[in-house]
């Protein structure tokens, strides 16, 4: 316990050094709309990356509550850490399960340094809640395997150093799914910008046509893919990034801004619901880590904390057009409400909609 | 199993089946008693059975999760605890907790020995008890339930609350209360007894529901097997998991901010909980043979007494805006000025 109250101190004055020299501006969601592969590496510097990898691949050797302590208070301040969050939260855990010693020599030690960026691409035009109808191919050839399809709704490919595919290796539905690392960029895979109803870029479509990937470059077994990619959900949708994505506008709307703020009510509220969540998120954690497992409570947790983080931007709204209040929003604030209200949709959708986990959830509950 | 399952200890889990066990009983009053339940969590040099406050939680959730009214919340959680903190001793009676924030009594030394007059409303577990315990300014009463008058009523569940109205009644001991326990911190208490009574309610409506969805069966088949009713049973394992979440917050954390918490969310959650628990059930819910309402008619009680979510989120935000640095996060992570104190 100290150990960790010592850490969090550590991350916090990382954070304050970074705000007080410039290194980022908050955002709301900064795993998805936060790219910055300097504030990525200036993290792996400082030690606070791969904190549950292995020491011998310059990792931590820690715990999942101490990567949790870290993760919350990057996104509680809303730094920026697109760049390396899905290599380090999924991409290094698989790899350091299933990968062979090349590819944890190869890819480990890079990832905590925070120099990898991974995109993983799933989501096809005709798989999306129903992942397992993934169409993309990988056949046979010497020494490796061709892939060829498309990868829709994939965060960060066009910044990614290389995409995680999942691919039909045979005709059964789950059993005939493998993985496969391509590096990037590759001149068989087409990149294709989607922009979001903001504007901006974070989507891409992703088209394989006839990608060589060697056997070396399989991740885990041919026909596993599906269980190991159902594995990187569960340590997916299990983080705080579920009811923290809104924290930065909340927090700007009580520091920063004084002619008019929430209700004592809302604030009680808001603490109160995230007091909870903390305590069921590290709960979760601690049983995952005494080797239970949580199958229920991480859908769960993930249903309650996007649908709070829903409700917090028509709080921040309802302060917003107050009648009372004498200055409009600007600056940081204002942009931090923007952020909030575009991504907000997404938070119930991404990681598997909140209908597909309660479809999982009442399965578990009638068993 | 559930990662929130604190009261699945061992030693908890044969406190609850004894308890349960004992409920069965015809004279369930008499063998609860016998067992020293409404005096755990008390100290036991001061007249108490001994165990934690976990223990306590433990046995209140228990009687919740089988509609089972004994007052034994009331005497372990809040009247017992709140003569126990003042170093008085516990009677090992049933005892009623006469908490108040906006209650008019006054205290006045009489000739031979201190009395009270006042009146107070929807005392809980006035029936059972023999004395009640009562804060006036910075003193906490001990006074016989023969020495007062008491109109007994009921709450929506039935439940007994009653009128207490002193009259120049005797108090047969009183102390100071402890210099870091004001009205407001006797009275979260009583409002975090609630919550754990809320919290075992809605995963009792979580089973209810469950066990009703699977076999009632409509259109040829159980209407679990619709996917709106299925989605209704997730989302009442959803209310079960924040309200179990509250109490565990509290637990791990005794203090009046995490009471206040822990009412604020289970209210929240009983609300929501009542609403979908009834919509699956269809008419069947409201029937009185049936067990629904005899946990949402409690839920409805236990959220609007001891201070609605309402109240106590208002109580956290004040804490939080009256602080000289208003950080959020660092209130959410690290506690609110005056928290810990």
């Amino acid at each position: 316990m100290a150990d960790l109250n010592q850490l969090r101190a550590q991350v916090r004055a990382f954070l304050e050094n970074e705000r007080a020299r410039g290194g980022f501006t908050p955002h709301c969601d900064p795993w998805l709309i936060g790219f910055d592969r300097e504030f990525s590496q200036r993290l792996g510097a400082a030690g606070l990356l791969g904190l549950m990898l292995p020491v011998e691949f310059g990792g931590a050797g820690g715990t999942m509550a101490e990567r949790l302590v870290v993760s919350e208070e990057l996104l509680a301040a809303g730094a920026p850490v697109t760049a390396h969050w899905f290599a380090e939260r999924q991409f290094a855990p698989s790899i350091l399960r299933h990968g062979t010693d090349q590819q944890k020599a190869h890819w480990l030690p890079r990832v905590i340094r925070g120099e990898i960026c991974i995109a993983v691409g799933l989501s096809e035009p005709d798989a999306g809640s129903d992942l397992a109808a993934v169409r993309t191919k990988a056949e046979r050839t010497d020494g490796g395997w061709l892939i060829t399809g498309t990868k829709i709704w994939t965060s960060g490919a066009h910044l990614a150093d290389a995409i995680v595919v999942l691919a039909r290796t045979s005709g059964s539905k789950h059993e005939g799914l493998s993985q496969f690392i391509v590096e990037l960029p590759n001149s068989n895979v087409t990149i294709r910008g989607i922009n979001m109803i903001s504007g901006e870029r974070h989507f891409n479509e992703v088209h394989f046509e006839d990608v060589y990937v060697a056997d070396g470059d399989v991740l885990g077994e041919i026909g596993q893919g599906w269980k190991q990619a159902m594995e990187e959900l569960a340590f997916e949708r299990v983080g705080p990034e579920r009811y923290l994505s809104t924290l930065p506008l909340l927090q700007e709307l009580t520091s920063g801004i004084s002619d008019c703020s929430m209700s004592a009510e809302q604030y009680g509220a808001v603490i109160a619901d995230i007091r909870t969540f903390r305590t069921i998120n590290q709960r979760v954690v601690e049983h995952l880590e005494s080797g239970n497992t949580a199958a229920i409570d991480i859908p769960l947790l993930k249903t309650i904390g996007t649908n709070f983080e829903q409700s917090t931007v028509l709080t921040a709204f309802t302060i917003v057009n107050d009648p009372s209040r004498e200055h409009a929003i600007t600056g940081e604030a204002a942009e931090l409400l923007l952020e909030a209200q575009y991504q907000a949709p997404s938070f119930t959708i991404r990681g598997g909609t909140n209908e597909v986990l309660r479809g999982i959830v009442s399965k578990g509950l009638l068993r | 199993m559930s990662a929130l399952d604190w009261y699945l200890t061992h030693e908890r889990q044969s406190l609850t089946n004894s308890i349960h066990q004992m409920c069965r009983s015809e004279s369930a009053m008499t063998a609860l008693q016998d067992a020293g339940i409404p005096w755990i969590g008390i100290d036991e040099s001061l007249g108490g059975s001994g165990g934690d406050l976990a223990d306590a939680a433990a046995a209140v959730r228990v009687l919740a999760v089988i509609a089972h009214s004994a007052p034994i919340a009331e005497t372990a959680l809040v009247a017992g605890w709140a003569l126990e903190q003042s170093g008085m001793r516990v009677p090992t009676t049933m005892l009623a907790p006469a908490f108040s924030l906006d209650a008019q009594i006054h205290l006045d030394r009489g000739n031979s020995a201190y009395t009270l007059s006042g009146s107070l409303h929807n005392v809980p577990g006035i029936n059972a008890a023999t004395y009640i315990v009562v804060p006036v300014d910075s003193w906490l009463c001990l006074v016989h339930k023969k020495d007062v008058t008491v109109k007994m009523s009921a709450n929506v569940a039935h439940e007994d609350r009653g009128t207490v109205i002193f009259d120049s009644s005797t108090v047969q001991a009183l102390e100071k209360l402890p210099i870091h326990i004001s009205h407001i911190d006797l009275f979260a208490r009583l409002a975090f007894a609630r919550a754990i009574q809320l919290s075992g309610a809605v995963i009792a409506v979580r089973e209810l529901s469950i066990t009703y969805a699977r076999t009632r069966e409509q259109f040829g088949k159980p209407i679990a097997s619709l996917q709106v009713v299925a989605h209704y049973l997730a989302q009442l394992a959803e209310l079960a998991l924040v309200g179990e979440g509250a109490i565990a917050t509290a637990l791990a954390a005794p203090t009046t901010m995490n009471f206040a918490l822990a009412k604020s969310v289970t209210g929240r959650a009983a609300r929501e909980a009542s609403r979908v628990g009834h919509q699956v059930h269809g008419a069947m819910g409201m029937s009185e043979e049936y067990a629904l309402g005899q946990f949402t008619t409690r839920m409805w009680s236990w959220t609007e007494e001891a201070g609605r979510p309402e109240f106590w989120n208002t109580y956290i935000g004040q804490a939080f805006l009256k602080q000289s640095e208003r950080n959020l996060w660092a209130s959410i992570t690290d506690g609110i000025e005056g928290e810990y104190a």
